[in-house]
């Protein structure tokens, strides 16, 4: 469990990308939380609202268009050049997409040493011993090794990602939809896997996922995502119990339970209308156009992300 | 039931040819499916779901496919559409059976207008363009596309992946047809969205008398939207069912392990989730006996050496499992393994 | 759908024994490795298969031919000029009495030299540069485009005159000629590649792990664009082979007294009408080197198609 130790602090992080001439797209606009050692704090959001391009920002794989991403105090977009790379040492991510996140062309061997070989890291006889360690980690087979990736099932390839991950030893990893792709007896492997590393190794998560569920059981925390904002942050327990968002309420509505009697029994909060466009977006609450219970005052100011009940922090007008 | 049955598939037996030997991806599947009514197919990857709505289609690659049209029967409208050359078949795909993918951004032709496309499907099964046309229009609004009239002259790179799903529906129903099959459609779609499109499906259904054959590895969509469930391991049908059956009186432990590994959201925080151990077998050297015994934790000796009998528990509800012969160790097993069906069980 | 289970069913075979680690997770298929499927692949070709044939005997020709036959390819006998094919001499001999047999197996290895060196040449400097601009991207990315561009529009014969006149025509000098324009087309088509794979999640997780820009180059950009760079030089070999042959039928190609397929060529074409030997039996050489390059570019192509694999 988290002891309430800072490690990452994100502040008023913005993320921009430049398409066409004059078309800002606002990837992430304007957020900012705390990320404690030893927890997993979950991001959860739609296509578009930029829950991706948070995590990548925050472990530096991007460059932050405005605000800073300090860990340990340290401001990680403003380093250089060589304690740049010291940096990927503590910061890690584990990619969505089990079939494009390894190199074809490359050994179960070769993919788990290239961290090692960057950095330096154990030579020679060293050098195989730790990758056979981190197999072992995974719960994959020692044999395997000159295997290359395509001859793996999905599951396996992202227990090979995990530990290419692992590799240079990282106190914090990003978790980008880690088991999206797989298939659902699958997923719940590699969750209990995160898990267990998590206590062996006492790493940070900061897991990025659009299955509410599999989130909710990880996460000690939880934060929601519209379009570039986030609009709700609070403890995993608090967001199913009392999702006060309207956004997270309707979302949580949308979950198909798989289990009949509840299915029938659950009210469903239909929004209508489609996710509008990250693009040059209109001032005020995001969310307003499919909101039903929007003000006047939702259409011109963007409300702020404040507590509201203890260690839940909603950024919405009605309260 | 007492409804019509519209379509029947019996001894249904695929395979292809491959570099690694021949693969047999469907292994003697049986099922039908009634007038208005929603059969999930539900199953992991490769475990023959989609090859099976394939060859309902008769979409399968011609060079390198092997199937019997003696032996298997895909019985439709009086007749085994297995048999069918390709002329004949094209007279009913798309007419009577209409098929939805999962990736609508690769099933709509990237440089033709959207509504050219609806109408398209239409001309093809003898409409004139013309009135093509405006029941192209009709079908836009039917699928609940807002601006429908802007909407008919766009491309499909000008809609979201929602809207595309609809389009994607508004072709595959333009020409009204009799069943639709539904390749995981909403797998690639957020949850929002998700629910919407089902919605609609769920009413044109409805609204048109549709069958609908559902594919897909989601149990949530199945329990809100299904009405019969067949859940497929490995080629095989493991247990076949009503929605109530699988969900609360299910007999094979493959059903038992999937429904376990879905965490609800009353599960305990960090708690280990029950997970099924290994991956499903090669389907190029299949084992001999039930393709499930390696990974099942009930399993037992005969398990290996011969494929399980089906048993039946009541009205179309019926497992291949050994566990339910009167010989087998009935120790330790889920409560609901030793529930007998209401009405006539054994 | 029983299979052939003879076994009769006895009671102690419902004795359980759960899961079975050992045969719950294994992978099914061999071992092989991109190349091999590749290589696979190709041989099921025909037409490719036979396109490499005829490449090895005429490689195999070209160098082992004037061993079995002895003749000195430059030795002139005047008494022997214009001869037909006869047992002495193969395929006859030229204007000036000398074996033309011999002359084609020398002349074949400066023209297969020199379309492989110059492809080389086109192969390293267009993918090193191409990779560059595809993965920087920005004003690196502006700055090698343009210079693509600029030098395209450099009239190619031209350019050439003006070198071979500077630097002779030697083999140093005509390779660096011809492939001193030829690299646009390559760098711009690996480019592309890279722009393609570059956001891929395998290249964002090395960068992750701490991969600088010639570490992601060479050891994920340029193995995984290999596939359609070697189509391309397997198509440029030919390509390079006629230049040299076309440089020669106007005076510029490779000064006696080396000799090359375009040379001998050329000389056969001035008595063409009363000695077609000279003519017919470098060209057969040429045709016969050009269709095999092409049939097996054609037949790496389809095998490197990840569409087309069963």
């Amino acid at each position: 469990m988290a002891n309430k130790e800072v490690l990452i602090q994100v502040k008023n992080l913005k993320k921009h990308f430049k398409v066409g001439r004059k078309q800002i797209l606002k990837a992430v606009d304007d957020v900012s939380f705390d990320i404690y050692k030893g927890e997993t704090i979950g991001l959860v959001g739609e296509s578009g609202c930029g829950k991706t391009t948070c995590g990548k920002t925050i472990m530096g794989l991007y460059k932050a268009t405005d605000g800073n991403v300090l860990f340990n105090g340290v401001d990680i977009h403003k380093l250089n050049k060589k304690d740049k790379k010291e940096m990927t040492k503590r910061s890690q991510i584990i990619f969505q997409d089990p079939y494009a996140s390894l190199n074809p062309r490359m050994t179960v061997k070769d993919i788990l040493g290239e961290g090692l070989d960057i950095h330096g890291m154990y030579m020679g006889a060293e050098r195989d011993a730790k990758i056979f360690e981190l197999l072992d980690l995974v719960g994959l087979n020692r044999e395997h090794i000159s295997r290359f990736a395509h001859e793996f099932s999905g599951g396996q390839r992202q227990r090979i990602g995990i530990a290419r991950a692992l590799s240079v030893e990282p106190e914090f990893i990003v978790c980008d939809e880690p088991i999206s792709a797989l298939d659902v007896s699958i997923q719940a492997q590699v969750v209990n896997l995160l898990i267990e590393l998590q206590q062996k190794k006492q790493l940070t998560y900061l897991f990025i996922a659009h299955d509410l569920s599999m989130v909710k059981h990880i996460s000690d925390r939880v934060g929601v995502m519209y379009l570039g904002n986030l609009v709700e942050l609070t403890t995993s327990d608090n967001l199913y119990r009392e999702p006060l968002h309207p956004y997270t309420t309707a979302l949580l509505s949308s979950i198909p339970i798989p289990d009949p009697e509840e299915e029938k029994k659950k009210k469903r909060i239909p929004i209508e209308g489609e996710v509008p466009s990250p693009i040059n977006p209109k001032p005020g609450c995001r969310f307003h156009q499919r909101c039903r219970y929007a003000k006047p005052e939702c259409k011109e100011v963007t409300p702020m992300l404040k507590e509201v009940r203890e260690n839940h922090f909603v950024a919405c007008h009605l309260y | 039931m007492g409804k019509e049955v519209i379509l029947d598939v019996k001894n249904l037996n695929i395979a292809f040819q491959t570099y690694g030997g021949i693969l047999r991806a469907v292994r003697g599947v049986n099922f039908n499916l009634h007038k208005g009514e929603t059969l999930a197919i539900v199953g992991e990857s490769g475990c023959g779901k989609t090859v099976t709505a394939k060859s309902i289609m008769g979409i399968l690659p011609k060079d390198n496919t092997i199937m019997d049209a003696k032996k298997s029967q895909i019985n439709f409208d009086g007749k085994n559409l297995l048999a069918l050359n390709e002329r004949e078949m094209s007279k009913v795909r798309g007419r009577d059976i209409a098929m939805i993918f999962q990736d609508p951004m690769t099933s709509l032709n990237p440089t033709m207008k959207v509504g050219e496309q609806i109408a398209e499907s239409m001309y093809l099964h003898g409409i004139s363009k013309k009135e093509a046309r405006v029941e192209a229009l009709k079908m836009l609004e039917l699928v609940k596309i807002p601006n429908a009239k802007t909407r008919f002259n766009q491309y499909p790179f000008e809609f979201s992946g929602g809207m595309r799903q609809r389009a994607m529906i508004a072709v595959a129903l333009a020409c009204k047809p009799k069943i639709l099959i539904a390749d995981e459609p909403t797998t690639a779609l957020d949850v929002t969205i998700q629910a919407q499109i089902m919605d609609l499906i769920g009413e044109l259904q409805k609204e048109l008398s549709m069958g609908v054959v559902l594919i897909t590895h989601d149990l949530g969509v199945v329990a809100s939207v299904a009405d019969r469930i067949m859940v497929m391991y490995a080629g095989k049908v493991a247990e076949r069912g009503n929605k109530d059956h699988i969900f609360y009186d299910l007999k094979h432990p493959y059903t038992y392990a999937l429904l376990k590994s879905v965490p609800r959201l009353t599960v305990q925080n960090k708690e280990k989730l029950y997970s099924l151990f290994g991956t499903p077998p090669d389907l190029v050297t299949p084992p001999k006996g039930c393709p499930f015994a390696a990974r099942c934790e009930f399993a037992m000796k005969i398990c290996d050496i011969h494929p399980p009998e089906r048993h039946e528990f009541g009205e179309m509800h019926s497992a291949a499992c050994w566990l339910h012969d009167e010989r087998a160790d009935k120790r330790d097993l889920p409560a609901q393994f030793l529930k007998r069906g209401e009405s006539n069980g054994q | 759908m029983s299979d052939n289970q003879n076994m009769p069913i006895t009671e102690d075979l419902f004795e359980r024994v759960g899961i079975q680690k050992n045969r719950a997770e294994d992978l099914s298929k061999p071992a092989l490795t991109y190349w091999a499927d590749v290589w696979r692949r190709f041989r099921e070709n025909k037409l490719a298969f036979l396109g490499l044939i005829i490449l090895v005997l005429v490689i195999v020709v070209l160098y082992l031919g004037p061993l079995i036959n002895g003749s000195d390819y430059q030795f002139i006998n005047e008494i022997d000029r214009n001869q037909g094919p006869s047992m002495k001499h193969w395929f006859g001999t030229d204007t000036m009495g000398r074996d033309l047999f011999t002359r084609i197996c020398h002349g074949g290895r400066v023209s297969i030299l020199i379309g492989v060196m110059c492809t080389g040449v086109m192969f390293v400097f267009g993918s090193i540069l191409g990779s560059i601009a595809g993965f920087k991207g920005g004003v690196v990315d502006d700055v090698i485009m343009r210079i693509c561009e600029i030098v395209n529009n450099i009239p190619y014969l031209v350019l050439v005159i003006i070198l071979s006149m500077v630097m002779g025509r030697s083999l140093f000098a005509l390779v660096f000629a011809m492939s001193f324009l030829s690299w646009t087309g390559t760098t711009r088509m690996v480019r592309g590649q890279i722009l393609q794979i570059k956001e891929l999640d395998y290249v964002q997780a090395s960068t992750a792990l701490g991969g600088g820009t010639a570490h992601i180059i060479f050891k994920h950009l340029i193995p995984n664009t290999l596939g359609i760079i070697m189509v391309t030089i397997t198509m440029s070999v030919p390509g390079f082979i006629f230049g040299e042959a076309f440089l020669s039928y106007i005076g510029l190609g490779i000064e006696a007294p080396a000799t090359s397929w375009g040379a001998l060529a050329a000389a056969g074409q001035e008595r063409m009408m009363f000695y077609p030997h000279e003519l017919f039996f470098p060209c057969l050489f040429m045709v016969l080197t050009i269709l095999s390059f092409h049939l097996i570019g054609d037949g790496l192509s389809d095998a490197l198609d990840p569409k087309l694999r069963k």
